[in-house]
């Protein structure tokens, strides 16, 4: 890490922890765009920050990248970061111009074809231009529709706006061939996904191991008894986990960009699976040891613990991306995994 | 704040990709040659003449010092080399301890005479180590043991016994665990370790069989056994500071979460003939998540590996793969079997079905062996800082 990059992580950490508070990412649960925290990563750099110094970005590494998304996990940012990243890279790779303000992908899922007709689980789709990738498997074209039109809004169980847009009847402002396709698409989004999946698995962690060394029951802080280690240690090595394999996914994603090698698509398919399959042990860890008082609506565990069973289904559940892996173990056979799966991480960086 | 956990990505080095690589057409040529039969948990076999043939093809004692018989190469190309010996089923019983830990252990704290006595001959794959730490009485309490060394003239009176020990029957030498002073307030003072040769006089072994019947356990007895001064491994009274830093030698490798690949990989082909006739996509994605764990806690388990190359103490890193992989490998035979039988393959037939049987009868040991996972989680959350 650089002194761009390590700066930029400090801002970043600053910028949540002061403007991204409990109540800020309740009231945007409430439907309200959280304007002082988007205008604060605006001016800090943090929105543009994986874009090329051409378009005014900072063009920092994907893995870099990352980092900051797990941040915005690990303080529950009700902002679309991930997704107006998203656009904004595949817009710089189509040489498209860049809409101001925040913006939205259409997630598309795993068939370009999806591109056309009405959408569910648009991120801010009613407030946002959103961006879509359209055309061919073989063509794939980025279109870009700045007031799509809304046929319902709608919110994922997390409180986050997720609407149904009609992109047949919206006006694409514009229109052009994309170097990136589909799998490319879809596994950016969800490496990034994942990335935000680690950071709110970190604070499930803290949240937890604070409460159990506070709360005494028995005389004895919670910690104190046996059952309750045997547990903290379990969602110690699920966050873990989900970290390391962020983190090796961020580094192969890196160097694969429209290439034919499929080896980075892999190791993002093993982080977002890894990441979707923490979330039922490590949330339900956390609500068990923190009783009764992490199911109130007043304590902050939930805003974690409903992002996380959100986006564990965004960008592909585990059962999508195991299926995949599981594909392509069926076609290596018993004598070409092996020697596949010592290829998954990438080579070091030269 | 806690200490927090980190596995930064470790990238295998060309080296160690290129041993890999000589590695696997090795095993390619023994297993097409009938050498060996690949089995699920094959570090739980043991064949000397395995074992030999590693050691002359220099892969025993990979890391270690030339002067003392190794290679001098790096934590992560013995990594390289111990998984593909792992996931290809080798038998590596014979060796592993004296190559994993013993080895390790006497360049750490064992004397010059002691290194350049044992660990040439380890590796040669001529000289074998077994463990002697627990006994009837001190299991996961480890520091409850029993079995005591009474000073005498030029060295000390071994007097108790070790069980559970790993193809002792095969070993040529012991390093055992022992009170040297009697017990006092702190329990862990007063222990110290003696290396044994396996054939002196009042030593005593008979077999422990597990519950599929197989011999690799054995109780050992010491029955008066002059252990001289010059095979007290490292000081009298650190015993339980070394015994530690042994077990961590063997905490995190690819043996706890590869032990049952052979299973997985002999599951790929009979499946994807039976996905052929009736489809499941159930099952494939069930099948891909266990390949995702894998790759999740070989990305862990290399992180810790690379970095251990470095010297940095990474105790708790180690104890959360060790956990994590360890249950993994006790779930992946009946999620294979699972499979299996939703697919409509056979159970009980062709290979698949022998490292099936294997599996399902060894996998109880792989969340006991080294330190059971209970014990090893209390000591994730000391470690943490959280009691």
């Amino acid at each position: 890490m650089n002194e761009l990059t390590e700066l930029l992580q400090q801002t970043t950490h600053r910028i949540f922890a002061d403007l991204c508070t409990t109540e800020q990412v309740k009231q945007a649960e409430e439907g309200q765009w959280a304007s002082a925290l988007w205008e604060s990563l605006e001016e800090n750099g943090v929105t543009r920050a994986l874009l090329p110094a051409d378009r005014g970005g900072s063009d920092l590494a994907l893995s870099d990248g990352v980092a900051l998304l797990k941040v915005s996990g690990y303080y529950a940012s009700p902002l679309p970061l991930a997704e107006h990243w998203l656009a904004g890279l595949a817009l710089a790779d189509a040489a498209l111009p860049m809409p101001e303000g925040a913006l939205s992908v259409v997630p598309g899922a795993t068939s370009v074809a999806n591109a056309i007709g009405t959408h569910k689980g648009v991120p801010w789709g009613r407030r946002l231009p959103v961006v879509a990738l359209g055309g061919s498997e073989a063509k794939p074209r980025l279109k870009v529709y700045e007031h799509p039109v809304v046929v319902k809004e709608s919110v994922n169980i997390a409180g986050e706006p997720r609407d149904e847009l009609d992109l047949a009847r919206s006006e694409c402002q514009f229109d052009a061939a994309s170097s990136m396709g589909a799998m490319r698409w879809l596994s950016l989004g969800a490496l990034m996904r994942s990335a935000q999946m680690a950071g709110a698995l970190r604070r499930c962690f803290e949240l937890s191991s604070e409460y159990a060394v506070e709360r005494k029951q028995f005389g004895r802080p919670l910690v104190a008894f046996q059952a309750i280690q045997q547990e903290l240690a379990i969602l110690a090595g699920e966050v873990a986990a989900v970290e390391a394999a962020v983190d090796a996914a961020a580094n192969a994603a890196q160097n694969f960009s429209n290439s034919s090698e499929d080896d980075g698509l892999f190791d993002i398919a093993v982080a977002k699976a890894r990441a979707s399959m923490a979330v039922e042990s490590a949330t339900r860890i956390s609500h068990q040891i923190h009783g009764a008082m992490g199911f109130t609506y007043e304590h902050r565990l939930h805003q974690y613990t409903r992002r996380l069973w959100s986006w564990r289904d965004e960008f592909g559940t585990e059962v999508y991306w195991n299926t995949l892996i599981g594909k392509k173990a069926l076609e290596l056979g018993g004598a070409g995994l092996w020697p596949f799966m010592t290829r998954l991480g990438g080579r070091a960086p030269a | 704040m806690s200490r927090q956990l980190l596995f930064p990505q470790h990238h295998m080095t060309p080296e160690a990709e290129a041993l890999r690589l000589e590695v696997r057409a090795f095993l390619r040529k023994e297993l097409d040659a009938g050498s060996f039969v690949s089995c699920s948990d094959s570090w739980m076999n043991a064949s000397p003449e395995f074992s030999r043939k590693l050691g002359r093809a220099g892969w025993l004692g990979l890391t270690w010092p030339k002067k003392y018989g190794g290679a001098e190469r790096t934590t992560l190309e013995r990594y390289a080399l111990t998984e593909e010996l792992l996931s290809a089923g080798a038998p590596v019983g014979a060796h592993w301890i004296a190559d994993r830990q013993t080895g390790p252990m006497l360049l750490r704290f064992g004397t010059e005479e002691q290194r350049l006595k044992f660990m040439p001959a380890v590796a040669r794959g001529d000289c074998y180590f077994a463990i002697g730490m627990s006994e009837p009485d001190a299991g996961s309490d480890l520091a409850a043991v029993r079995t005591r060394a009474d000073r005498v003239e030029g060295g000390w009176l071994l007097n108790g016994r070790k069980v559970w020990s790993s193809f002792a029957h095969e070993a040529h030498c012991m390093i055992v665990l022992c009170r040297t002073s009697p017990k006092e307030e702190n329990r862990h003072a007063g222990l110290s370790q003696l290396l044994v040769e396996l054939d002196w006089p009042g030593i005593q072994m008979r077999p422990i069989l597990n519950l599929a019947g197989e011999h690799h356990f054995n109780e050992v007895v010491f029955d008066d056994v002059f252990v001289p001064d010059t095979r007290v491994v490292g000081e009298i009274g650190e015993g339980w500071k070394q015994v530690i830093s042994e077990l961590a030698f063997e905490r995190s490798g690819p043996e706890r979460f590869l032990s049952f690949y052979p299973l997985l990989a002999h599951l790929l082909d009979p499946l994807a003939a039976k996905l052929e006739e009736n489809g499941d996509a159930a099952l494939i994605a069930t099948l891909g998540g266990l390949i995702t764990q894998i790759a999740s806690l070989r990305q862990m388990s290399v992180s810790v590996a690379g970095r251990l190359q470095t010297g940095v103490s990474l105790e708790m890193e180690a104890a959360v793969v060790k956990d994590l992989g360890t249950r993994f490998e006790r779930s992946l035979p009946e999620q294979a079997r699972q499979i299996a039988a939703i697919s409509g393959m056979p159970l009980h037939e062709g290979e698949f079905g022998r490292l099936l049987s294997e599996a399902v009868l060894r996998a109880p040991a792989a969340t006991l062996r080294g330190g059971t996972n209970e014990i090893l989680r209390g000591a994730i959350v000391r470690g943490l800082g959280l009691r």
